[in-house]
């Protein structure tokens, strides 16, 4: 039995802690969701029609971009705008690819929620990403 | 630890093991001991909540333009007295070790999964 006063705090070392990481992350990529999402990644990266979709989307909210800074986007661009969005989400690929990456997404919440819990500092808030990128 | 989240079962393992040694490491433990001394601590304690509602104060008073040397007085007063204060101090720069981290760890996974870890597990949708 240790004294007191060699007692000393358990502490991880490098080694330690990197095995975790990569523990943990080949199970994260080995998961179900993980899985799903590059299938849904590739799929939707080998669908012209919905890339086709989505330039058409982006080019067209380029050149609308100001106008929706200043509020002063017309009516019938910003429904020409939400055409164009659901043309693009109409695909059967993208639909999946939101699926797949919200589902994966749920995923990761969840662990670093447990991180956070059990650490008392929040994972994700610590490591500077916020809903917008 | 329970299985609360129902993840599977080998990714609940790991993240167990990962979560054990982050808490056993310096950084967290550093970390954990300072903010629950500050905690315990009432003085220190109150001290930052009055910091941190006179500067919710003094923002509403800028935004109206309502701002006094009172107020600018009242806001260096307590910076400085949470400057000195020893626990608020050990505890702010534990967690900003705790945060550097916490960024290396996100750093190392978001390699190996070829993702944003920490992007992916923001807790919020725009």
């Amino acid at each position: 039995m240790l004294k007191e006063e060699n007692q000393e705090m358990i502490i991880s070392n490098h080694n330690d802690i990197n095995n975790a990481i990569l523990g943990f992350s080949k199970e994260l990529v080995n998961s179900l969701p993980y899985q799903k999402f590059e299938i849904a990644k590739k799929r939707f990266g080998n669908d012209m029609a919905a890339q086709t979709a989505l330039q058409e989307y982006q080019s067209r909210a380029r050149e609308f971009q100001l106008a929706q800074r200043l509020n002063t986007l017309s009516p019938e661009d910003q429904q020409e705008l939400n055409r164009l969005w659901m043309a693009f989400q109409s695909h059967d690929s993208v639909i999946e690819y939101f699926n797949a990456q919200e589902e994966f997404q749920a995923l990761c919440r969840t662990c670093a929620q447990i991180i956070s819990d059990t650490c008392e500092l929040d994972f994700a808030t610590a490591c500077g990403a916020s809903c917008c990128g | 630890m329970e299985d609360i989240y129902k993840l599977p079962t080998a990714l609940n393992q790991s993240l167990k093991n990962l979560i054990q040694s982050l808490t056993q490491s310096y950084e967290l433990q550093n970390y954990l001991n300072a903010k629950h001394e500050y905690e315990a601590d009432t003085t220190s304690f109150q001290l930052l909540q009055q910091l941190t509602a006179a500067q919710s104060e003094l923002m509403q008073k800028q935004y109206d333009s309502q701002i006094s040397r009172d107020d600018l007085k009242k806001i260096r007063d307590l910076q400085q007295r949470a400057k000195n204060n020893e626990k608020i101090n050990a505890y702010s720069l534990s967690q900003q070790n705790a945060i550097t981290f916490f960024r290396e760890i996100n750093d190392q996974i978001s390699q190996l999964i070829g993702m944003n870890f920490a992007k992916l597990a923001k807790n919020s949708k725009c």
